[in-house]
């Protein structure tokens, strides 16, 4: 069993708050720190108040543990402790190889992709290389699929797992690539997931596992980060959602549509191109400074000035009525792992219970998804 | 349990008379509603009880579930039955595989050996059992093939 000792000490919860919440005395939880055997009743307790599973204090397979290690690995010795979001990551790609049915191995599609420099012309001809192999060959139009491209065709697993301290965060581990998005307004989210993609094309031929984290409001900034491979995956993101070709017909449609009769690109303009493309306002106006059509430090200077004059980019858009946003699907469960599960369960591979933890999703809705299967 | 309620037979076999019937904390903890409520009504009317998990070891849970990797709720079911000597009642196969494997078959059970139960009893007619296993089977349950001479 993991150390109760571990879990607590990872929690980065004072014991005298643990005690607390779990009615457990301090003394039994200093006992139980030294080595004692708690009951099953005492460990849940500890489990409650800890937010963990029960079983949170036991599994701790090799790929999960490994998982754990390379996350733990991309942030500064001083902030690991307390990042519950790294358990929880780990968690679900050890749990995901329980699932997979690894005689269906996939072949990552990675190899068509080349990242040496981290420049833009690198991001800008990768962006182009994934809507050729991917979307059809089309180099215009808004990438609203991209979660769905990212499951079917990427065959990547990609989890919305609730993290609010942590943008996305992605992984290749044992051969299978996964990326994680926190639920947010749906175009950040996408623009996080875009951005997750750029960091797996760049780091695919170290050939080794490897894991990055972003945390909160480190994807889609407006000023770019000093860091190179976190500004490769931004402009990578920018590129992909919003190509160069469709954004110069986008605008030159919505500038016929406004009357625009200035030289300079405006708010309107857009939150337009943004509302069409399915990215926020930042991302759209970061990528026209990245096309020169805004100056540099227009991005910043004109989200500024809407969030001054209205509160944000979106009650601006609002408030001139533009078209509703576009919906974006994230499904809940990538559907490979739910067919697997679902194969396995029949088959008395892994159990139903089992699944559900794995799957996030409770029994109920494991069966609701066989009846699905069934007819 | 979610069968059971799935085939709206639920309290027909909780009122066997034969058996009495128990559910674990951590099992109870996976109940979602319209499951959940089902259950506290069962306890509240007796019907149903919690087991008490301070009486079995949190270790000896680890090592059940570090060697058969089952979930939370199956692992706490499997505990109770290998070392405190109760019967399982399960529809999951490798559940029920692992569990017969460490007390005997005739200690695990499922939905449809619960009804068939039932219908011996004279609590439910042969037909009923067969329009209970086919609602199962509609809501998704995980159950083998069977047809109506199985409720004999």
């Amino acid at each position: 069993m993991k150390t109760i000792a571990d879990r607590i000490s990872e929690s980065g919860i004072r014991i005298e708050k643990i005690s607390k919440s779990s009615g457990i005395s301090k003394d039994r939880i200093l006992e139980f720190m030294a080595g004692a055997d708690p009951s099953l009743y005492e460990l849940r307790k500890l489990a409650d108040a800890l937010k963990m599973n029960v079983s949170d204090f036991v599994v701790d397979s090799g790929v999960r543990h490994r998982a754990n290690f390379l996350f733990r690995q991309t942030l500064p010795r001083n902030r690991v402790q307390g990042l519950r979001f790294i358990d929880d990551y780990s968690r679900q790609i050890g749990y995901s190889f329980e699932v997979l049915d690894t005689t269906q191995k996939s072949i990552l599609p990675f190899k068509h992709f080349k990242v040496m420099h981290h420049t833009y012309e690198e991001a800008d001809t990768n962006a182009a290389t994934f809507r050729s192999l991917f979307c059809d060959n089309d180099l215009v139009s808004p990438l609203l699929s991209l979660p769905s491209i990212v499951i079917e065709k990427l065959q990547t697993l990609l989890f919305v797992l609730p993290e609010q301290s942590v943008d996305g965060a992605s992984a290749i581990i044992d051969g299978q690539a996964f990326i994680f998005v926190s639920p947010r307004f749906a175009p950040r989210m996408l623009f996080t997931l875009a951005h997750e993609i750029g960091h797996l094309i760049a780091h695919h031929e170290s050939r080794e596992e490897f894991a990055t984290l972003d945390l909160e409001n480190q994807t889609g900034r407006l000023k770019r980060s000093v860091k190179k491979s976190e500004a490769f995956a931004d402009t990578f993101a920018g590129c992909l959602l919003l190509p160069k070709e469709g954004v110069g017909i986008a605008l030159k449609k919505i500038r016929e549509l406004v009357g625009a009769q200035s030289d300079s690109i405006g708010d309107i303009e857009l939150l337009y191109l943004s509302r069409i493309f399915g990215v926020s306002f930042q991302a759209a106006a970061v990528r026209c400074e990245d096309l020169n059509l805004l100056p540099p430090g227009g991005a910043i200077s004109l989200y500024e000035k809407l969030t001054k004059e209205h509160g944000s980019p979106e009650k601006r858009a609002e408030s001139i009525n533009l078209p509703p946003r576009p919906k974006i699907e994230f499904p809940m469960v990538p559907r490979r792992l739910l067919l697997s599960a679902i194969n396995k369960i029949r088959n008395g591979e892994i159990s139903i219970g089992r699944a559900s933890n794995a799957l996030k999703l409770s029994i109920a809705d494991i069966m609701l998804y066989n009846t699905q299967r069934t007819h | 349990m979610i069968n059971l309620v799935n085939g709206r037979v639920f309290d027909n076999v909780l009122t066997l008379g034969s058996d009495d019937f128990f559910i674990g904390s951590l099992s109870y903890g996976e109940c979602k509603d319209p499951y959940r409520t089902k259950v506290d009504q069962a306890i509240a009317n007796g019907s149903l009880s919690l087991l008490d998990d301070s009486r079995v070891s949190a270790t000896r849970f680890a090592d059940l579930l570090n060697q058969y990797s089952l979930g939370d709720g199956e692992t706490e079911c499997l505990l109770f039955t290998t070392d405190l000597g109760y019967s399982m009642a399960s529809d999951d196969r490798k559940a029920r595989t692992i569990a017969q494997s460490q007390a005997g078959e005739s200690r695990v059970t499922g939905s449809l050996g619960l009804l068939r139960k039932a219908v011996r009893a004279g609590k439910l007619s042969q037909q009923n059992a067969m329009d209970a296993y086919t609602k199962m089977l509609e809501s998704g349950g995980f159950l083998p093939g069977i047809d109506v001479n199985f409720f004999t």
